[in-house]
């Protein structure tokens, strides 16, 4: 069974507090947990944020009908005809069973030749994995970055945002999303300069602006607003490259005054509500490539603030495995990922001035879990993955990108209304639905 | 005629589910009138809980109707619950299923009527507390919400709900473990 550490403690077995919450552990589990609390606040405080959890969900009233009389006669009518219609049996009740363990018979019968052929064939070849499936060619990418591109224009609202209920996102993201969205329209402008896409990117692009707070942030005042505020932000800058004009400056710099106004002493960027101020790369990743976009917009003031973040994720690597989602240097267990690997890789990877020696060993690691990575949808490891090892100029790399990338068209929708976008079915589209898939999607095909 | 679920006993109120459906097989419609009235609600409360906000009665519906049409195959393997809640599981997978495709022929401003219809239900069952949480269970998978419902909306134990679900226990045991990081996650930052 999977585990996952729990963030706070790293000697407690997240799932432990959760089965203790709901009074599921064995007596010998019970008592090393309880000797483990007393001396453990962290996980103190996480249980009592699970039973408050569960003693809600467990408060919540019952639905019930509206007119539970009326609903029994509804069903009742509903089931006469079923009643009277019903087929008379021709054959007794026991035959059909028999019938049914005949029919398991012949077709066991009739598969024994091929059962045979494996079991003798098992006896001289040793099979250690499946072969990996034939790559179907599907559209090109460009075919395919303009096909979303065009569903992404029909999702946009009136008021050129893309609404993230209706794309079953959750709303504390919304703005994330229509980051992404931007970003993804962007990147179709490039391949193709249609007047109707510049205009949905202007639109999205009014959209974003017209909704900075006052402090330079957009998107909601909560921890995660990092995870709204960088796309964002990414979005007007490449937007700003792409028609001079149409984002004002001061917004641009409002917003990065603000990405540096909330980095975190270590260098990089967490949780706004972390009391320790933790640093994690999956945030400092967007806010890097936040302040190197403006730094080859030649907006120097960024240069000390990203030098420092830089210099977190160095110092974030963990121990030839790659790089841990925070600095956790006491720890041989700290987590890493596919994902997080080709986001460190990204960070210290600079592209004016090639890839450093020091990050070799980083880039067999990420060769490695390209390979290892099964075709399981996962749009923002995919993402990763290709943006991080396109930037290697090797054939091994090149082909790899072109197998990530071509997995990822082959999950595109070709038909109906929406034809061009990409069902909400990897681990992060609870949060960021279709919108999300979509635009990681499309991000992933960039040339 | 009403069915004789044991020998000297007709199918009452107290009469057990199992001996109710046998009674069922036997084409008594009053046993299944009383399995109607003694687990619509059940079922009206998980299809709520999944997300179901206007159509939960027309699922409830269709689960029984499902129930009435295969009662020959029933099999009493385990509680009568485990066997109600197998098939409303597989009514709203095909009722997801066809939304999403129904959802595709719709027009903008249909869709935005129908989340606009949502919400105004919801508003109106529920008070902003529970709101809270049915946006919280808005944002899981229906994999998540599936064990998150039965388990607290409809008390079922981690071992029914795998056989509900059809998934080892040690799936159920993870996957409530993720739905509570994420409830937990989303609850914080709605707050």
């Amino acid at each position: 069974m999977k585990t996952e550490k729990n963030s706070h403690c790293p000697a407690c077995r997240q799932f432990e507090l959760t089965d203790a919450a709901l009074s599921n552990l064995s007596a010998a589990q019970t008592k090393k947990l309880a000797h483990h609390l007393e001396k453990c606040d962290a996980c103190r405080t996480e249980l009592a944020g699970i039973r408050k959890l569960i003693l809600r969900l467990e408060r919540e009233p019952r639905l019930t009908a509206r007119d539970p009389d009326m609903l029994s006669r509804r069903i009742m009518t509903r089931a006469g005809p079923l009643l009277e219609n019903r087929p008379k049996r021709f054959w007794p009740s026991w035959i059909y069973p028999a019938w049914r363990w005949a029919a398991l018979v012949l077709m066991v019968a009739a598969a024994a030749p091929w059962i045979w052929r494996t079991i003798s064939r098992s006896d001289t070849v040793t099979v250690t994995s499946l072969p990996a499936q034939p790559w179907v060619p599907s559209r090109s990418a460009s075919e395919s970055v303009l096909l979303a591109a065009n569903w992404l224009v029909t999702a946009q609202e009136p008021d050129g945002r893309w609404a993230s209920r209706r794309w079953q996102a959750h709303p504390s993201f919304e703005t994330a999303l229509n980051g992404l969205a931007t970003l993804s329209l962007i990147e179709a402008h490039r391949l193709d300069p249609d007047p109707e896409l510049a205009g949905a990117i202007r639109h999205a692009l009014d959209h974003l602006s017209a909704h900075k707070h006052a402090e330079g942030r957009f998107g909601p005042d909560f921890a995660a607003a990092h995870y709204n505020h960088a796309p964002a932000t990414l979005a007007l800058m490449h937007g700003h490259g792409l028609m001079p004009g149409t984002v004002p400056d001061m917004i641009i710099d409002e917003a990065l005054a603000w990405i540096m106004k909330t980095q975190n002493r270590d260098g990089g960027w967490g949780y706004l509500d972390d009391p320790d101020k933790l640093s994690k790369l999956s945030i400092t990743y967007w806010n890097i490539q936040v302040l190197r976009t403006a730094h080859a917009q030649d907006r120097a003031h960024v240069t000390d603030s990203l030098q420092q973040a830089i210099e977190w994720v160095h110092a974030n690597r963990a121990e030839n495995r790659g790089f841990a989602y925070q600095r956790q240097p006491q720890s041989p267990t700290a987590t890493v990922s596919a994902t997080l690997n080709a986001m460190g890789f990204l960070c210290l990877n600079d592209p004016s001035t090639g890839i450093a020696t020091r990050l070799r060993p980083a880039i067999e690691s990420l060769m490695s879990d390209a390979q290892a990575t099964a075709s399981d949808p996962d749009y923002y490891r995919d993402y990763m993955l290709a943006t991080a090892l396109q930037s290697i100029h090797t054939d091994d790399a090149a082909s790899t990108v072109t197998e990530i990338r071509e997995r990822v068209r082959q999950r595109q929708i070709d038909q109906g209304p929406l034809a061009g976008s990409w069902s909400p079915d990897d681990p992060w589209s609870g949060t960021g639905g279709r919108l999300y898939t979509t635009a990681m999607a499309v991000l992933s095909q960039k040339p | 005629m009403m069915c004789r679920p044991t020998q000297s006993t007709p199918a009452t109120d107290t009469t057990d589910d199992a001996a109710l459906m046998q009674c069922c097989r036997d084409d008594d419609p009053a046993a299944f009138r009383l399995l109607i009235e003694r687990h619509q609600d059940k079922l009206v409360n998980f299809f709520g809980r999944m997300g179901v906000h206007n159509d939960s009665e027309d699922l409830t519906q269709e689960t029984f109707l499902k129930i009435f049409r295969y009662r020959h195959r029933y099999r009493k393997r385990a509680k009568f619950t485990t066997y109600l809640y197998s098939v409303a599981r597989n009514v709203y997978i095909d009722y997801a299923r066809k939304a999403g495709r129904r959802q595709k022929g719709l027009q903008q401003l249909t869709i935005e009527q129908q989340v606009a219809d949502d919400i105004a239900s919801h508003k109106r069952v529920n008070t902003a507390n529970d709101q809270e949480i049915a946006a919280a269970l808005d944002c899981l998978s229906p994999k998540l919400r599936m064990v998150v419902v039965l388990a607290f909306f409809e008390g079922q134990d981690y071992r029914t709900i795998g056989r509900i679900l059809k998934v080892p226990v040690g799936t159920v045991k993870s996957r409530m473990h993720m739905a509570i990081g994420r409830l937990r996650f989303f609850m914080k930052n709605q707050a």
